[in-house]
């Protein structure tokens, strides 16, 4: 079951990938879109392993390296500690929507502030773009909008696949 | 974790990221087929106000253009024949064999990079300048696939410094700031520099032969004074990166039956 979750994690990561660089690099509103592989990736975690999460974290954000011309594994780094937040905070998404979707907000941040950090000490410059703090607070604004209707999606969708996840939880305590 | 930071321009990074390129590359054009017409559609209702309004200004604006075409045309006519005199134009047959291409995905959230849908299959390669429909200098191709290439803006950091020449023969180096910025340095200014001095590229200069001569990069955005002797100041760039849907590579440097010429300009 482990592994379909995980496969299903995957192959919805690289669907997000693809929408997120061939139609939000037209859609852009005030100068910013979405992560939505970033929101995929958190949406996956909360379901998968902590191990398997981490691993979804760091290929979804290594198929954005890829994608781009980034040196390699920039993305995946943050990416990997985005997912690692998404699995010790993971409890947060029990109580209710309001909360998971702040919840996604603030792991978005924290993510995007990591990817500058670790850009701008390889020499990206991150940090220092002049857009970077439009970008570091439109992306978790969009992604929490993104994740008003994504994350309910997912419940069911991982429910259908693998059952309820507060019963898994239950099991496990 | 980091994978490849210091191979980014070879060994098993770039196969990895040109293999996933060109698997990617016909699917991201696939979706932007689908959802291009729907993003243009939407974008014609939710101008459909400012239509008319813009449609008279662009009236106006060409009225005004071809009263200024008219005044130009015999002083272009004295330009081209005194480039020719002294052998600095950019051969023609450059432009011609541009490469035209269509912009079909970007990097992730904090990653500039284009991606276009030429590569080395339609003389498409790691280098070239490229240029937007109104010849303006966006940036430089930064990886090539067979199908595919990526394209460094000139705002990022990672691109290479353009040497400019300014309206006055001054030269100065133009810098990548990230997103949709760029820094002029001018390290031995004669004057003082005022606003809105369009800045092209100086061509060849020593061992620099990264742009050809006379592409448009961008226009000073204040006036600002030499101190020591140096000048730092933003400039605009000529291209809109955000909106950027189709792009020329232009091939240079040129092949060996162009560059005989070249050399003439380097002398």
């Amino acid at each position: 079951m482990e592994g379909l979750r995980f496969l299903l994690s995957l192959l919805l990561v690289m669907a997000a990938a693809l929408v997120q660089t061939s139609v939000f690099h037209s859609i852009r509103p005030l100068g910013a879109s979405p992560d939505v592989v970033l929101l995929v990736v958190v949406v996956g975690a909360i379901w998968l392993k902590p191990e398997a999460a981490v691993l979804l974290g760091f290929l979804g954000g290594l198929l954005l390296d890829v994608l781009g011309s980034a040196p390699l594994g920039l993305s995946g780094l943050a990416f990997t500690v985005g997912s690692y937040i998404t699995v010790r905070s993971r409890d947060r998404f029990d109580y209710g929507l309001p909360v998971g979707v702040m919840t996604v907000g603030g792991i978005t941040l924290v993510t995007l502030v990591t990817n500058a950090l670790i850009g701008t000490l390889f020499g990206e410059g991150t940090l220092g773009n002049p857009d970077i703090i439009r970008t570091l607070l439109l992306v978790p604004i969009y992604n929490m909008v993104f994740a008003l209707g994504v994350l309910p999606l997912a419940d069911r969708l991982f429910s259908w696949v693998a059952g309820p996840r507060r019963n898994r939880m239950r099991r496990r305590i | 974790m980091t994978l490849d930071i210091r191979a980014s321009r070879g060994g098993f990074g770039a196969d990895l990221r040109s293999t996933v390129q060109v698997v990617m590359a016909p699917l991201q054009a696939a979706v932007n087929a689908v959802v291009t017409p729907v993003v243009s559609f939407s974008d014609g209702l939710s101008n459909l106000a400012g239509l008319r309004e813009e449609n008279q200004r662009l009236r106006d604006r060409i009225e005004s253009l071809e009263r200024e075409a008219a005044q130009v045309g015999h002083l272009e006519s004295q330009v081209s024949e005194l480039e020719t005199l002294l052998a600095l134009r950019l051969g023609e047959d450059l432009y011609q064999l541009s490469v035209s291409a269509e912009v079909t995905a970007r990097g992730g959230t904090l990653d500039p990079t284009l991606t276009i849908d030429r590569g080395t299959g339609d003389g498409v390669h790691t280098g070239q300048p490229v240029v937007d429909g109104q010849g303006a200098l966006i940036g430089l191709v930064s990886e090539a696939g067979e199908a595919g290439a990526s394209v460094i803006p000139i705002t990022s950091r990672r691109a290479p410094a353009v040497t400019v020449r300014l309206p006055d023969g001054q030269r100065g180096v133009v810098t990548g700031q990230g997103a949709g910025a760029l820094e002029l340095s001018i390290l031995e200014a004669s004057g003082p520099l005022e606003g809105g001095e369009l800045l092209v590229t100086f061509g060849p200069y020593g061992d620099s032969n990264a742009y050809p001569k006379d592409l448009d990069v961008g226009i000073v955005a204040e006036a600002a004074d030499p101190q020591f002797g140096t000048i730092g100041v933003r400039v605009e760039p000529m291209g809109d990166i955000e909106r950027l849907e189709y792009v020329a590579v232009i091939p240079w440097p040129p092949a060996p039956q162009f560059r005989d010429g070249d050399a003439d300009e380097g002398a």
